[in-house]
C-alpha cells in the first residue's frame, strides 16, 4: 500500500461483543477514484464508512487516509467531506448558517464561506432556501444540504452513505451528475448504497459486503468480464419476424455460444469472441434485411454479478 | 472573528480583574472600634457612641449597678423561668456607664437553646447603639475567651444600618460539653445553688463601621451581562451569503 | 466545468454529450442550476481552492459560536431573562406588603437581596439542566452528531465549545437576574454589606459553574433524561445526604458548607437569609436558621476551590466519556 491512494483500508475488523460487524476487510482507493460499496442491509457497509470518517474506531485494522491514519482525526479528515447516516442539520439553523459553521470548521473565512456556499447551494438548488430554518425542509432538501456541506470545502476525498436516499428520481440524477463532475477534479469518491445502478453508473470499483465480509473487490469491468469468462449476452431485435435462417446465421458467426428465440423480434446470443468478431456478427445481423433495430448487450450487468456473488454465498 | 472574541475576552478579564482591588479596598475601609467586656460581666464602658439605655436579656437574672466597687444596684430580673423577652429597665439613665452582670458569681446561667441541645446562648443582649455620625455598621462579637467547658464558640450578627438609636440584638452561643436535660437545655437547679457552674466570659464587643455601596456589584452585572448579549448578538447573526 | 458559458451555442444537429470527452466542457443536464442565471467558472467559484484546517482553539472558538448561535434561536432563554425581568416589577409592585420577619437577620439591603434570590438555587438546578444537560444528547438525538464528528474537528474542541457556550449563557442569565434582584433592593434600601455581596456573588458563579459541568457530564453519558436527573441528584438526593450527616453531626457545618451542590445554597445564606428554595432552605425554615449558623465560619477560597476542581472534573470525564463514544 502506498501513499499515494486516498483512502486504505486494511483488515479492518470491528466487534460489538460478540457480534462482528465487520471482519477482516481491505480496500484501496487510488486518487480520482470512485468506488461503490455494494451490499445489502446489514451487510456493515454504514460501519465501513462510519470507521473510514472516524464516528467510530476500529477494533482492528488500520485506515488511512491520504497517507494519515485515521487516529489521527482531524488531520486524515482535512480534506474530506462526507455524509453518514442521513445526518440532519440543526433544525433552528438555516443552510447559511450550517455552511458558516461547516466552512469555520474547515478553515474558510468569511469571503470564502460566501463564494463557496452560494456555488454549492445553487448546485444543489438550495439557494433560494439559504436564509429559511431547516426544521422545514423536506428530507429531500436535508439530503441536498448535507450533500453541500460536503462538497463546500473542496474536498479530494467524498464519502457518501447512500446520498440520493430520499431524493426523488430527479434529483437522484441530479446528484449523480454532480458526482461524476467531480471526476475532472481527481476527486476520490467512496460511496455505499444497495441501488446497484448507481454504482455501475458513478463507480469504476466495487467491493461488495455481505455478512461483514468482503465477497469481492476490484476494478467493475474487469470483475464483470471476470465472472463472466469474457462472454456477454447481446440481445438483437430486429423489426421484421426472426426466421430459423437468421438464426443458423447468427449462431455460425466467430464467438457465438449459443443462440435463444425470445419472441418473434429478439434473438438472445451469448457471445465470448472479439470485438472485431462482434462488429461482424453486427454487420450480418444489420445485412439480414430483418431490419436491425437494437443490439443491447445484457448479460455484462453488476446486478447480475451481484446476485451471481450473492447466490454463490448462499450455496456455500 | 475569532480574534474579536479574544479581544473582548480580554477586555472583560481586565475589567474584572481591576474591580476585584476595588471591593478588597472598600471592604478594608472600616473604622473599628473595640470594646472589652471584663469577665463574668457585661460592661459597656463607651464614652462617645455606645450607650445602654436599656437592656433586656431574656431567661437571665440580671443585675445592673452602677459603675464602680460601691455602685448601687439599679435594677434586676430575677426568677428567670418567668421572665420574658423585651422587658426592660427603666432606671438605666443614658450616657453613663453601668456594669451589667448578667449572672451572679454563684448562680448559674439558665438560657435557652438555640441549635440542639448542646448549645447554650448565653443570652439575648439588647444595646441601643447610637452613632455620632452618619454611618451604618456591624456589630460583631469577635471572641469569647473561656477556660472551662466551652467547645466551640458562635454568635449571630445582626447589623445596624442608619443613625440615631436602634435596636439591635445578638445571640452569642456557645457549645458546651454539658449535657442537656429533657427539656433541652441545662437546669442547674436553684438559682442559689452553690455547687451550680458558672462561666467565666470575656467578650470583646466591636463596632464595626461599613461604607460598602453596591456600585461595583452593579456595574459589574452590567458588564458581564453586555458582554454576554454582545456574544449571543454576534453569535446568532444570520450570515450574509 | 459546471455549465456551459452563456455564449457557448451548440450547433445545428450535434447531439447534447451526455458523457465528458477529455478535452470539452462538461455539458450539466438541463433543469439545475445552470437555468439560474448562476454560471462561475472554477476559478470564479473557489472550485480548486484548498484550504488548511485552523488549529484546535479556532475549532473551539467555532463550536463555542455555533452553540451560541443556536441558543440565540431558543426561546427559552428568553422566557428565563423576561422572568428575570419581572424580580424588581413583581418586588415593586408587592414591597409595601412585604415583611423580611425573622428570614433575613441583616434589615438592609443586603438581607433584602437575600431574600429576593432565595428562588436561585431551584432556578439554577432547573435552567443548567434544560441548557446544559440537553445539549449534547439533543445532538445524538437529532443526529446532527453524525455531521459535527465527521467533520475534521477533534471531539474536544466539540465538547469544549458546547460547554463554554453552556456556561457563559447561564452565567449571563443568572448575574443578569441577580442585577435585577439588587435593582429592586435599592429600591428600599442603599446600603449593602459589600463583603457579603461580593461572597454571594461570586458563590452565584460558582454554583453556575458547577451545575452546569454536573448536566453536561450526565448529557455525555445519558442518552434521555440527563435535565431531570441532574436536578434530582444535584436537589434532592445529594442535600438529603448532606443534611442528614449534618444534622447527625457527622460533618460540620464547614465541610457541609463545602459541597458543590450547596453553593447555590451558600450564596443565598452570604447574603444573611436563611430562606432559599432548596432542601437546606426547608431545613433551615423549620430550625430558624441552624444550617446558616452552622456554615458561618465557611471559607469562600476553600469553597472555590472545591467547585472549581468539581467542574474540571466532570469536565474532564464529559470529555472522555465522548471520545470513547461510538456512533
Amino acid at each position: 500500500m502506498t501513499t499515494e491512494n486516498a483512502i486504505e483500508v486494511s483488515h479492518l475488523v470491528k466487534t460489538y461483543g460478540n457480534f462482528t460487524a465487520v471482519s477482516d476487510i481491505s480496500f484501496d482507493i487510488a486518487k480520482g477514484e470512485f468506488m461503490g460499496l455494494l451490499g445489502p442491509n446489514g451487510a456493515g457497509k454504514s460501519t465501513t464508512l462510519k470507521a473510514v470518517t472516524g464516528l467510530l474506531r476500529p477494533t482492528s485494522g488500520t485506515i488511512t487516509i491520504q497517507g494519515i491514519d485515521i487516529k489521527d482525526h482531524r488531520n486524515a479528515l482535512a480534506h474530506v467531506g462526507s455524509v453518514i447516516e442521513t445526518p440532519m442539520p440543526y433544525g433552528e439553523f438555516t443552510p447559511a448558517d450550517l455552511l458558516q459553521h461547516v466552512g469555520r470548521i474547515y478553515g474558510l473565512d468569511k469571503a470564502e464561506i460566501a463564494i463557496r456556499a452560494r456555488d454549492v447551494l445553487e448546485e444543489m438548488k438550495l439557494w433560494d432556501w439559504r436564509y429559511k430554518k431547516i426544521e422545514g425542509f423536506s428530507k429531500g432538501m436535508k439530503q441536498r444540504l448535507v450533500i453541500a456541506q460536503a462538497l463546500l470545502p473542496n474536498p479530494d476525498i467524498i464519502v457518501l452513505d447512500e446520498p440520493t436516499s430520499g431524493l426523488d428520481p430527479r434529483g437522484m440524477v441530479e446528484v449523480r451528475e454532480i458526482l461524476k463532475g467531480l471526476k475532472k477534479r481527481d476527486c476520490s469518491l467512496l460511496i455505499s448504497t444497495h441501488i446497484l445502478s448507481e454504482v455501475s453508473e458513478l463507480c469504476g470499483s466495487v467491493t461488495m459486503i455481505r455478512d461483514g465480509q468482503a465477497i469481492l473487490s476490484g476494478d467493475v469491468t474487469e470483475l464483470l468480464n471476470g465472472k463472466n469468462n469474457g462472454s456477454v449476452t447481446l440481445e438483437i431485435k430486429v423489426l421484421r419476424d426472426i426466421g430459423q435462417e437468421f438464426i443458423t446465421d447468427i449462431g455460425g458467426c466467430a464467438g457465438v455460444g449459443g443462440c435463444e428465440q425470445m419472441g418473434s423480434h429478439i434473438l438472445k446470443v451469448e457471445f465470448s469472441g472479439t470485438p472485431e468478431q462482434q462488429t461482424d456478427l453486427i454487420a450480418m445481423a444489420f445485412n439480414s434485411g430483418l431490419g436491425l433495430m437494437s443490439v443491447n448487450e445484457t448479460g455484462k450487468s453488476l446486478e447480475s454479478l451481484y446476485m451471481q456473488m450473492t447466490a454463490d454465498e448462499e450455496a456455500m | 472573528m475569532t480574534k474579536k472574541i479574544l479581544a473582548i475576552a480580554a477586555i472583560a478579564a481586565f475589567l474584572l480583574v481591576s474591580m476585584m482591588p476595588m471591593a478588597v479596598a472598600d471592604a478594608d475601609d472600616i473604622y473599628t472600634e473595640e470594646k472589652t467586656i471584663r469577665s463574668s460581666a457585661v460592661i459597656l464602658k463607651h464614652s462617645t457612641c455606645v450607650a445602654i439605655r436599656s437592656a433586656t436579656i431574656s431567661y437571665q437574672t440580671m443585675y445592673v449597678y452602677e459603675e464602680g466597687a460601691d455602685g448601687s444596684m439599679k435594677a434586676y430580673i430575677a426568677d428567670p423561668q418567668k421572665n420574658t423577652p423585651g422587658k426592660s429597665l427603666t432606671q438605666i439613665t443614658g450616657g453613663k456607664s453601668y456594669e451589667v452582670y448578667y449572672y451572679g458569681s454563684e448562680y448559674v446561667v439558665t438560657d435557652y437553646f438555640t441549635m440542639g441541645p448542646k448549645e447554650t446562648a448565653l443570652g439575648t443582649y439588647y444595646y441601643d447603639i447610637f452613632v455620632e455620625e452618619a454611618e451604618t455598621g456591624k456589630l460583631l462579637i469577635n471572641s469569647v475567651v473561656n477556660d472551662r467547658g466551652i467547645e466551640k464558640f458562635n454568635y449571630y450578627v445582626r447589623s445596624f444600618s442608619e443613625t440615631g438609636l436602634n435596636d439591635r440584638y445578638c445571640y452569642v452561643g456557645v457549645v458546651t460539653n454539658l449535657d442537656p436535660n429533657e427539656y433541652g437545655y441545662q437546669v442547674t437547679g436553684n438559682r442559689y445553688d452553690d455547687s451550680s457552674l458558672y462561666y467565666e466570659m470575656e467578650m470583646k464587643l466591636t463596632i464595626v463601621h461599613y461604607t460598602g455601596s453596591p456600585t461595583l456589584y452593579v456595574g459589574l452585572c452590567i458588564v458581564v451581562v453586555a458582554l454576554v448579549g454582545a456574544t449571543l448578538f454576534m453569535c446568532g447573526r444570520r450570515p450574509k451569503l | 466545468m459546471f455549465g456551459k458559458k452563456k455564449d457557448e451555442v451548440l450547433e445545428e444537429g450535434t447531439q447534447p454529450v451526455t458523457e465528458p470527452s477529455p478535452d470539452d466542457e462538461y455539458d450539466r443536464p438541463r433543469g439545475t442550476w445552470a437555468d439560474s442565471g448562476y454560471d462561475l467558472s472554477d476559478e470564479e467559484a473557489h472550485r480548486n481552492v484548498k484550504y488548511k484546517i485552523p488549529n484546535v482553539f479556532s475549532q473551539t472558538i467555532t463550536m463555542f459560536r455555533t452553540q451560541m448561535s443556536l441558543y440565540s434561536k431558543r426561546k427559552f432563554i428568553y422566557v428565563i431573562l423576561v422572568m428575570a425581568i419581572l424580580i424588581p416589577v413583581i418586588y415593586y409592585m408587592t414591597k409595601d406588603f412585604m415583611s423580611l420577619g425573622s428570614a433575613v437577620t441583616t434589615p438592609n439591603g443586603t438581607g433584602l437581596m437575600g431574600l429576593l434570590i432565595c428562588l436561585y438555587p431551584f432556578m439554577i438546578a432547573i435552567v443548567t439542566g434544560f441548557l446544559c444537560g440537553s445539549s449534547v444528547p439533543s445532538e445524538f438525538n437529532d443526529r446532527s452528531a453524525y455531521m459535527n464528528m465527521a467533520l475534521p474537528m477533534s471531539r474536544t474542541s466539540f465538547m469544549l465549545g458546547k460547554y463554554l457556550a453552556g456556561l457563559v449563557i447561564t452565567v449571563g442569565i443568572f448575574v443578569f437576574a441577580y442585577g435585577m434582584s439588587m435593582a429592586a433592593a435599592l429600591m428600599k434600601y442603599q446600603y449593602f454589606e459589600e463583603q457579603a455581596l461580593m461572597n454571594s456573588f461570586v458563590l452565584l458563579v460558582m454554583s453556575v459553574l458547577v451545575y452546569t459541568s454536573f448536566s453536561f457530564f450526565l448529557g455525555s453519558v445519558l442518552k434521555r433524561g440527563a435535565n431531570i436527573l441532574s436536578f434530582l441528584l444535584m436537589m434532592v438526593v445529594m442535600p438529603a445526604v448532606e443534611i442528614y450527616l449534618l444534622l447527625n453531626e457527622n460533618i460540620d457545618g464547614t465541610t457541609y458548607a463545602l459541597f458543590p451542590n450547596l453553593m447555590s445554597d451558600n450564596m443565598v445564606m452570604a447574603l444573611g437569609s436563611n430562606l432559599m428554595a432548596s432542601p437546606g432552605g426547608t431545613i433551615n425554615l423549620i430550625t430558624s436558621g441552624a444550617i446558616t449558623t452552622l456554615t458561618a465560619d465557611a471559607d469562600l477560597a476553600a469553597m472555590c476551590g472545591v467547585s472549581v476542581v468539581w467542574s474540571v472534573a466532570f469536565l474532564i470525564l464529559s470529555i472522555v466519556a465522548i471520545n470513547r463514544r461510538e456512533m
